[in-house]
Parts: C-alpha cells; sequence; structure tokens
C-alpha cells in the first residue's frame, strides 16, 4: 500500500474504475498518513474522516451501478478558506473557530464524488507568505521542519509534498499558490481569473483571489483543471469561456514555443533559484523551444499596485466580520464595542485591514485605490506587449528557497516574497510552479506565465518539463 | 502630506479595530510609505483614465441573475445570537 502516494492521479484512476481499489481502501490509506504526519507538519486545521469515508463508499457503491469521472473516489483536501458544508470553516482565524457552513462552494459542489480528507491550513484569511499568521499554528515544511512552507496555502503544499493528499485545492491572490508549491516541491497551478468559480471561497481581495488545484504533477493538475472549470452563473466574474480538453493539451511538446525569460526577475533572486530555472530553460531549449530573454521592468510598482489593492479589497470584504451574522462575537454594551471587540484578527490580519481602510478614506490618501487599480492595468498591458514576442514566460517562483520559521521580516520587506507572483494575479493570468532542482537541499519552483485562458501552453511546457526530469517525483526525507 | 497618529487612530475606529500603541506607532510609519508609494506612481498617460477593479485582469462580465440564498433559519443558525427568528444585537436606539 505503502507505493500508492507515488501513482499519479490517471493511474489512481484506473485503479478504482477496474475495481482493483476501492476508494474506502484508498482514502483509508491517506487518513492514515494525515493523521500520522500532523503533530509533525500541522497541515490540517480539521481532519474530517467521517465525511470522507461516507463520500467514499457513496463513489464504491455508484461505480457498481454506473461509470463515474476520472476523479471521483480518489480524496482531496480543501483550504480551510473554501466552505464545504458540515465541514468547519475557519480560514485559520478564531474569527471564524465555530463556523460551519450551511452550502458548499461551486468546487466542492463539482468534487462531491471525492472524499473530503480535511481543511488544510493557511495564513490567517490568507494573507501572508509563509503560514505563520495562523491561529491553529504554523505549518512546517515537510522538506525541513524548521523550515516554512510558503502561503498562503502551506497547508495545500505541505500535505501533497508529504503524500497525506494526492491533490488539494488552494486559492492565489499574489502567489499563494506558486509560491507554497515551490517551496514544498509539487506542481502549483493558478487558472484564469474567472476560469474557476469563487463561490464559497472566503474573499480576501475579489478582484485578483483564484481557485486552483496543488499535485504531484501537471499531468495531475490537467485532471483536476477539467473537473473544477467552467462557468458558474452564481459568480459575476466567472467566464464564459468553453473549458477546452486540458488532459489532449498534454499531447503536444514544446516544439516551435518561444519561451521569455524577464531578465530583471532573475536578477532579484538567489544564484542558486536563478542557476536552476535558466538551467530548466537551456534544456527546453534543446527540447525545441525558442528561449529569449525579455524586460519586465516593473519592481516596486507591483508591490505598490499589490499593496493598495489587495488590502482595500480586503478592507471592504472583511467588514462583514462584525460578530453580527455570524463568527466570534465579543462583549459590548453599544454596535460599535460589539463589532470593535468582535473583530480579534491576528496582527498581520489588523496591519493589512489599517492599510486598505486608509487607502479607501478618500481624503487622508486622495484616489489611493484607484491608483492602484491604473498602476496593475499600466502591468497588466506590459504583460499583454511581452506576449507578443513570446508564447509562454518562463522564471523563478519565488526570489529564494523555503526561508527558517524563526526569523521575522519588516511588514513591508515581506511584500518582496511574492514580486515574482503578484504580476499574474495583476493581469489575471494562469501561471504554474513546478519543481526544477533542488538548493541547499530545498526544492526551487520554475514558474510559467501565459496569456489568459491559454492554460493549454502552461500544460504543454510544464508536462514537456516533467517528462524531461524526475524533479516532481523527489519525495522529502522526513516522509518517506 | 504629513500622516499623524490621530489619523491612525481615526482609521483604526472606521475599520473597528483595536490597536496597541506600539501598533498605532508602527502603521504611523506603514500609512506614511503608503502615501509616499501612491503619490509616487506615475503612468504612461493611456493609464491615467479611470479603472474598475479587476478590469484588467476580468473577461467582461457576464449578465448574472440572482440565485436563491439561504433560508432564514438557516441564516439565524449561524448566528451567535438570535431571538424568535431574528439576529439580537445590542439596543441601537434608545426609546424614551
Amino acid at each position: 500500500m505503502n507505493e500508492l502516494k507515488s501513482l499519479s492521479l490517471a493511474e489512481l484512476s484506473e485503479l478504482l474504475a477496474a475495481r482493483k481499489l476501492s476508494s474506502v481502501e484508498l482514502t483509508s490509506y491517506y487518513l492514515e498518513r494525515s493523521r500520522k504526519y500532523q503533530k509533525d507538519i500541522n497541515g490540517y486545521i480539521t481532519i474530517t474522516e467521517d465525511l470522507a469515508l461516507a463520500t467514499a463508499r457513496r463513489a464504491d457503491e455508484l461505480r457498481t451501478r454506473e461509470e463515474l469521472p476520472p476523479l471521483a473516489g480518489i480524496p482531496v483536501a480543501v483550504k480551510d478558506n473554501i466552505v464545504a458544508r458540515g465541514a468547519p470553516t475557519t480560514c485559520a482565524s478564531r474569527v471564524l473557530e465555530n463556523y460551519v457552513s450551511p452550502f458548499d462552494a461551486a468546487v466542492v459542489e463539482k468534487l462531491s464524488l471525492n472524499p473530503l480528507l480535511g481543511k488544510v491550513n493557511l495564513d490567517e484569511f490568507a494573507m501572508g507568505a509563509d503560514n505563520k499568521t495562523s491561529a491553529f499554528g504554523p505549518v512546517r515544511n515537510p522538506w525541513d521542519l524548521q523550515r516554512v512552507p510558503g502561503g498562503s496555502s502551506g497547508g495545500s503544499a505541505a500535505v501533497v509534498a508529504a503524500g497525506c493528499a494526492p491533490f488539494s485545492l488552494g486559492s492565489d491572490t499574489g502567489g499563494s499558490i506558486r509560491q507554497p508549491a515551490a517551496f514544498c516541491g509539487v506542481t502549483g497551478f493558478k487558472p484564469t481569473y474567472g476560469r474557476v468559480s469563487r463561490r464559497g471561497l472566503v474573499a480576501f481581495a475579489s478582484s485578483l483571489d483564484q481557485i486552483g488545484p496543488l499535485a504531484r504533477s501537471i499531468a495531475d493538475c490537467a485532471l483536476v483543471l477539467q473537473a473544477i472549470c467552467g462557468h458558474d452563473p452564481a459568480d459575476a466574474t466567472s467566464a464564459r469561456q468553453e473549458v477546452p480538453d486540458f488532459r489532449a493539451c498534454l499531447q503536444a511538446d514544446v516544439r516551435g514555443l518561444r519561451l521569455g525569460l524577464p531578465r530583471e526577475n532573475f536578477a532579484c533572486c538567489d544564484e542558486e533559484v536563478a542557476g536552476a530555472v535558466e538551467e530548466a530553460a537551456r534544456q527546453l531549449e534543446l527540447a525545441g523551444a525558442t528561449v529569449h530573454w525579455v524586460s519586465m521592468p516593473y519592481r516596486d510598482e507591483v508591490v505598490t499596485a499589490y499593496l493598495l489593492i489587495a488590502t482595500a479589497e480586503a478592507a471592504s470584504n472583511l467588514a462583514r466580520f462584525d460578530g453580527v451574522k455570524y463568527g466570534y462575537r465579543g462583549q459590548g454594551q453599544t454596535l460599535d464595542e460589539l463589532y470593535t471587540s468582535s473583530r480579534i484578527f491576528g496582527a498581520t490580519v489588523r496591519r493589512r485591514l489599517m492599510l486598505g481602510t486608509f487607502a479607501l478614506s478618500g481624503e487622508d490618501c486622495p484616489a489611493c485605490y484607484e491608483q492602484g487599480l491604473r498602476l496593475g492595468r499600466a502591468i497588466a498591458r506590459h504583460l499583454d506587449s511581452l506576449f507578443r514576442q513570446c508564447d509562454v514566460l518562463l522564471l523563478p517562483t519565488a526570489p529564494t528557497v523555503a526561508f527558517t520559521l524563526d526569523g521575522e521580516q519588516d511588514p513591508l520587506a515581506s511584500y518582496y516574497n511574492d514580486i515574482l507572483t503578484i504580476p499574474a494575479n495583476l493581469a489575471g493570468l494562469p501561471a504554474v510552479s513546478v519543481p526544477c532542482g533542488l538548493s541547499s537541499g530545498l526544492p526551487v519552483g520554475m514558474q510559467l506565465m501565459a496569456p489568459r485562458f491559454r492554460e493549454d501552453l502552461l500544460l504543454r511546457v510544464g508536462h514537456t518539463w516533467q517528462c524531461l526530469t524526475d524533479w516532481h517525483q523527489r519525495w522529502p526525507r522526513e516522509v518517506n | 502630506m504629513e500622516i499623524t497618529q490621530e489619523q491612525v487612530k481615526k482609521t483604526a475606529a472606521m475599520a473597528k479595530l483595536r490597536l496597541s500603541d506600539e501598533e498605532i506607532e508602527s502603521l504611523h510609519r506603514l500609512l506614511r510609505e503608503l502615501v509616499a508609494r501612491s503619490a509616487g506612481i506615475s503612468l504612461p498617460e493611456e493609464e491615467a483614465s479611470t479603472a474598475e477593479p479587476g478590469e484588467a485582469a476580468a473577461a467582461p462580465a457576464p449578465f448574472s441573475r440572482p440565485q436563491p440564498g439561504l433560508r432564514q433559519e438557516e441564516v439565524v443558525a449561524l448566528a451567535p445570537a438570535a431571538e424568535r427568528g431574528f439576529i439580537r444585537v445590542p439596543r441601537v436606539m434608545d426609546h424614551e
């Protein structure tokens, strides 16, 4: 049974379809691994064993009567800011500690035959890049338990890296799927804004948030994307865009594709990180792609735009947590006291809400939010111009490998961790992080970015890369 | 534009947040940085017009119909305090 964790989703699907493996057996295997590593990794906020086994039994029973979709019966871990009926959704915050959603998120509905292993840990309300802001304790990186897994989808990445879940769902506002995927040596895919419904995702910054999969390979991500993409009339920003056959996109290789390497994005990285990604580009060139340097001159502007847009939208979205309709209620004789005593957020969330409220306050920060939007649009236009020179952008996912848990960063400096991932959110582009090497024994991530709704290009390049190399098949020593 | 500590406190009141003195001091610095960054933005002329949230990112927004919401009892069941089918909150107005 121990080799189950090394099987691809397609292989697990075949075993289930042939009834050589039941969903109950597979789910029990992952539940056992999840419990075993929980103490070390703290990847889960809640393990939902009863829900998982009930769904597994239902999938097994249905399979005796009908053919099921490819992913049916394969268990999943879901970031704890995506609601699932009957399971707590805490957003890693004391504010929502006892909240149980009365409805399923759109993505959870679409995965209704996938046993829910549990709700995985994150930075509080998805605000952070190290998973240290969770009210339920930090997640630890399976590659080195003294290091962070990245964030905010740190739990989503860590449980896949440790073989505690075959795949997971995360959300990405400024890099929150891709950066933890890079730090934990797994594949993390942020689809185009609008490709996956956000209904049931607790909003952080609504114009940037996007749900996506984390898994062990591009081929696995293609299967998950097939299941979760598509228009949803209940999400006003959901795109009416045809969903291609993502698995068919894996057939083509990189011959004839033009890969652009943004020069400035390599210059700001650790030498070994930049070197590993450059080496990957060389190998893709040998495989038939054309590789050339392009220019991405925005650096401080990327952080400024994100700071202004994300904090302002967060201040607006999180205003609903006031102790009235749901969540924690403090003590107060007046309504105002009730609001203030109920908003028991951690320090990082408080800081971002302050910045956002200030940015929206008008007289003190004139047109701050609008300026952020204009800057974001300028960056998006520059990226559009780069896609006239190349088909796919190839760059590091993060400037460094996973850093240690004990360090403290200046609040503004911490935004620079996301400097390579934020542009895809500002422009709504699809982007993916794939493992491409090790530096000091820690995974390095390569990021691929494509024009809107061109996930097919990312699947082509990423799958070609993973056919050429085995970085995505390596396991951390701690969990072997 | 100079940001005062009073403005930081006023913002905290608007955000309904209780902050420690150290937080107010640290936010004072951050807000000054935010304003400086915003004021320092220089954009090409074609970007100077109004922008809408998510405009750069989103496909044209589709027309969407209102969807059925939660039932009253489901909403009230989530509330921290409820009474006779209503959410209970502190008195907002005095009546003589």
